[in-house]
């Protein structure tokens, strides 16, 4: 740790000793505000039910009243195990490449090769390597230039390329792309970039497909070329190609996260329902999950299928989309399962919570990783049906 | 400590009423407030951050307290509304009033009071990450989940600010030119 950092520690130690104390009031405080907000919630969704009927319209409510989140008691009995509800999704290998050096893997280019760089906690990744999981072999796909590329992020391949990108500074941006096959890696393209950069990449025929963490949907060349902005996605971002929707994930104003998707090839909308007293919703291509003051929910895009989030209660594994992991506490160890939204399957990863962050689905992630008895597991995401 | 509050007029369950939530908040208020004002670089926005968690904490307490760790929960969600745009809206609201004092002053010397300063010149996100990382000792990968960002982001945000805090203090005082990779 550099002198800066250990400084750092010292100043943001020293100054949280400088905090207010916390009033004797807090939570009658907390408590009142929260019967507020849920008695005006509350309130709110009868008036909606009136106007919904008196509109003879099939708006808002499922089923007409507002209706109590069921309490959703913690479960006490753990699913099966992933290798008996989805065996087709999971690859358990060794967790090192064969010179011995960890990696992360980010996604199979065929059904035996993956994607991977180097993962070493004290420098970054020297290079791209295509790890062939049932050889044994890793081939070294491509440098990465670290003169420019200090950050390489959202490797992906696609068309025979695999791309990153980066922000070196100065509010610019760059695609990098290497051919698959093994050759130098090159910026592909450039363009004006914040720091959060790029947050979504797709190869879609022969063009990179991006969006850009302030908004915007672009698309260029594999090969390189031009930068354009795709037709009607100046504030959008890209969810699966070919849907784009806003606002993405920094949305900002209370709006649903992705509660507007388009198709830019046959121009469908999709705009996700929401009921009022709904808060902080994050949808992707399926399913919605949010919160109201009577706890969290998941649903589809078009409303139905409501029920308790079942990851709600842990923030930070709370993510758009279909998969999510919570901790559940059976008889013994309190393991991570793996839930479904869409189907409300379930299963055990075989991990206990300490070993569970950095796993957890993201947006856009198809592959999971864990590890798990000294091996590398992957869950391939897209193959469970 | 009483729950206190209105009355409760809608035959609240005894599960609704969990004392432990309040003492949850007895407890640990005083540490969500340390932790909201480092996040937040002033006592208002850390006040309204702690509340605004708690009422939500509140909403799921029966869920979490038996799931998952409380504080946990409540330091999350401080975070993620941290880098929300909903301070502005919901000051009017808060329900005490922290004293306003110099905090910059009792800090014990002059290089960590001009790192609290140009700490309050950092974007918001870019004070998040360096918050996660060294108050909270978060890993990148921990930092990324918790504010819903890629694992590059977090580190080019850090990079990014830790360049600029560089920039603020002077040469001779605990200033390298390079950062050790850490994580």
């Amino acid at each position: 740790m550099s002198q800066l950092e250990e400084a750092l520690r010292r100043t943001l130690a020293g100054a949280a000793g400088q905090a207010p104390q916390a009033p004797a009031t807090l939570t009658g405080t907390v408590e009142a505000r929260y019967r507020r907000r849920r008695n005006r919630t509350r309130a709110m969704l009868a008036t909606a039910a009136v106007v919904a009927v008196l509109g003879g319209t099939a708006f808002a409510l499922k089923d007409g009243t507002p209706r109590a989140m069921p309490a959703a008691p913690p479960t006490a009995t753990l699913p099966p195990a992933i290798e008996k509800v989805w065996p087709q999704a999971i690859h358990d290998l060794p967790a090192t490449l064969p010179d011995g050096r960890a990696f992360r893997p980010y996604q199979f280019i065929d059904d035996r090769t993956l994607l991977v760089t180097p993962e070493d906690r004290t420098k970054l990744p020297d290079a791209v390597y295509a790890y062939d999981v049932r050889a044994g072999d890793a081939r070294k796909i491509t440098d990465l230039p670290k003169e420019t590329a200090l950050f390489p992020e959202g490797l992906v391949a696609g068309g025979g390329r695999v791309m990153w990108w980066t922000v070196p500074g100065n509010g610019r941006g760059q695609l990098w792309s290497a051919p698959l096959s093994g050759g130098p890696a090159r910026v592909v393209a450039g363009l004006p970039m914040d720091d959060g950069g790029v947050d979504a990449m797709a190869v879609a025929g022969d063009r990179i497909v991006f969006s850009v963490q302030e908004g915007g949907v672009f698309t260029v060349p594999l090969r390189g070329g031009t930068v354009k902005p795709v037709k009607g996605g100046a504030d959008s971002h890209l969810l699966a190609w070919p849907w784009i929707g806003r606002p993405g994930m920094a949305s900002a104003k209370g709006e649903p996260m992705f509660g507007t998707i388009r198709n830019v090839q046959t121009g469908e909308t999709d705009t996700a329902f929401t009921r009022p007293g709904d808060e902080s919703i994050r949808c992707g291509l399926e399913v919605c999950a949010g919160w109201t003051v009577r706890g969290g929910f998941t649903r589809l895009r078009d409303g139905s299928q409501e029920r308790p989030d079942p990851c709600a209660d842990r923030p930070q594994t709370v993510t758009p989309g279909r998969f999510c992991a919570e901790l559940v506490k059976g008889s013994g160890q309190a393991l991570e399962v793996l839930r479904d939204r869409r189907t409300g399957r379930s299963a055990v990863l075989g991990i206990a919570r300490s070993s569970m962050l950095g796993l957890v689905p993201n947006m856009g992630q198809r592959l999971m990783h864990y590890t798990v008895q000294g091996r590398m597991r992957l869950v391939d995401l897209t193959k469970i049906p | 400590m009483s729950l206190g509050g209105d009355q409760d007029d809608e035959g609240l369950t005894h599960v609704d009423r969990d004392p432990r939530f309040a003492e949850f908040v007895a407890e640990r208020g005083d540490a969500l407030l340390r932790y909201g004002y480092v996040l937040a670089g002033n006592p208002h926005d850390a006040a309204d951050l702690v509340q605004e968690a708690l009422v939500k904490l509140r909403a799921s307490w029966a869920r979490v307290r038996l799931k998952d760790n409380p504080e946990s929960y409540a330091r999350t969600t401080m975070a993620r509304l941290h880098l929300r745009a909903w301070r502005r809206r919901r000051r009017e609201q808060l329900a005490w009033d922290p004293p306003e004092r110099a905090h910059h002053d009792t800090l014990p010397d002059g290089d960590e009071q001009r790192l609290w300063h140009a700490l309050a010149g950092l974007p918001r996100r870019q004070r998040a990450v360096i918050v996660l990382r060294y108050y909270e000792q978060l890993t990148d990968e921990e930092i990324a989940r918790v504010l819903g960002v890629s694992r590059g982001t977090v580190r080019s945000q850090a990079a990014r600010a830790l360049a600029k805090l560089r920039d603020s203090v002077p040469a001779e005082s605990a200033v390298p030119t390079t950062r050790g990779e850490a994580r």
